[in-house]
């Protein structure tokens, strides 16, 4: 009678469908959700001049670095959503137990991650960088290292998320453990846009951030994937 | 058939079950009981292979459910004791998504809902705005249309009235009836044939 009963998983497009509308929907219900890192970076980025010397070459030295620093600043911030209502809400029990690759669904969830929140910052680096006075050539790099470098840091994000899913509060804990993960992204990151100002071909970082990032994307999913299982509980 | 063999499971280094031994096979309604706080989550969770347990096995058609998991994932329908539906999600979204997962038809979400005793206008609302007992019934709304043989229920009946109480009793009978198992816990008393395990504080 229930011979027929032992289902197959869905096809990897449907998996990717349903959890790419899911995704999508919840971005745009929970807008605060999405405007929150925004606004924390437009506060880090509106700050930092009124601490200094607000002079137009002390505040282009410093954009590179304030930019990504907020970036990375956001990106933390919006890391709390990739798990904590799934878990909440018995979401993150369905995923476990159902006949489906995780790593999957969670690549799925990164990239729409990415292109919600990664593609809003990707735009507000610029305006950030011109605002500082950066000259057009480095903002054009400004742009390019945040749109690849953002895949970079959510992706680490999604790993040290996955690994904190059942620590009460475990905000402090994943800004601990990315704060060491981050670096490179953030060297390579600044530094293209440091060097397009010194006057040196910005190419080679950028690259390195785009590689590091691709790397990072391709190995975080299924590492989440055996932290949430070891972290469920 | 699922077949708990000597299963052992600790918190920390405290004993909290076992060791246990019991089979439920197809046609069985079986209902774990005990105290609050004895590990009846703890072992819930060892059934479905979220939890490895520190001693013994649980297998699933003489299957390891932790180390070769494939099997039982392919035919459990497991609903955690916490388990309603993504809050910022309608009834209707929540539960198409939890059956897009497993692979089960997506299109009779709406109608599992209605059959569960969600109508109106509370299909159409976000989850988090329903009361406990409604966004319970998102997530019980799925056994209306699994093909899932194994239904592994945490705490089902907690928030509901007694009229879905009862209904969804009826669904457990029936689900056995046709050959399925049906592991619950739950504090109160099953109001249809089921064979209790008690667990007993360590």
């Amino acid at each position: 009678m229930h011979a027929a009963s032992i289902c197959c998983p869905p096809s990897p497009v449907k998996l990717w469908i349903a959890v790419w509308s899911r995704e999508w929907q919840l971005l745009f219900r929970q807008l605060q959700d999405l405007l929150q890192p925004l606004v924390y970076f437009a506060m880090v980025v509106m700050i930092v001049p009124l601490g200094t010397d607000p002079s137009a070459d002390v505040l282009a030295r410093l954009a590179p670095a304030v930019v990504w620093m907020a970036v990375v600043l956001a990106v933390v911030l919006s890391l709390d959503r990739l798990f904590r209502d799934d878990a909440r809400d018995g979401t993150l029990a369905v995923l476990l137990t159902a006949p489906t690759p995780l790593w999957w669904v969670l690549l799925a969830k990164l990239l729409a991650h990415w292109l919600g929140l990664g593609l809003l910052l990707t735009m507000a680096a610029p305006l950030a960088g011109a605002a500082y006075g950066l000259a057009a050539p480095a903002v054009g790099v400004l742009l390019l290292t945040v749109l690849a470098g953002s895949l970079g840091l959510m992706a680490l994000g999604m790993v040290a998320g996955a690994l904190t899913v059942g620590v009460r509060n475990g905000g402090v804990l994943v800004a601990i453990i990315l704060l060491p993960l981050y670096v490179p992204l953030l060297v390579f990151g600044a530094g293209a846009v440091g060097a397009v100002q010194s006057g040196f071909e910005g190419g080679g970082p950028v690259y390195f951030v785009a590689a590091l990032s691709v790397l990072y994307a391709t190995l975080a999913p299924p590492l989440a994937a055996v932290a949430l299982r070891l972290s469920y509980d | 058939m699922l077949q708990l063999d000597d299963v052992v499971l600790r918190r920390g280094r405290k004993p909290l079950i076992g060791p246990l031994s019991a089979s439920c096979s197809g046609g069985t309604v079986t209902h774990l009981r005990g105290p609050n706080g004895v590990g009846k989550t703890t072992l819930i969770h060892a059934l479905v292979g979220l939890r490895e347990p520190d001693g013994g096995t649980v297998r699933w058609q003489g299957e390891d459910v932790f180390d070769r998991p494939e099997s039982l994932r392919r035919s459990l329908c497991f609903i955690a004791h916490d388990a309603s539906g993504s809050g910022a999600l309608t009834a209707v979204e929540s539960l198409r998504f939890v059956l897009a997962l497993n692979n089960e038809p997506v299109e009779q979400a709406a109608d599992a809902l209605r059959q569960t005793g969600l109508r109106g206008r509370s299909l159409m609302q976000p989850v988090r705005t329903l009361s406990a007992g409604q966004q319970r019934r998102v997530a019980l709304a799925r056994l209306v249309v699994t093909k899932a043989q194994l239904w592994v229920l945490d705490e089902p009946l907690n928030a509901l009235d007694d009229a879905s109480r009862s209904l969804l009793c009826q669904r457990f009978a029936d689900h056995a009836a046709a050959g399925g198992v049906v592991v619950v816990t739950s504090h109160q008393p099953l109001p249809i044939d089921a064979r209790c395990i008690d667990l007993l504080s360590a």
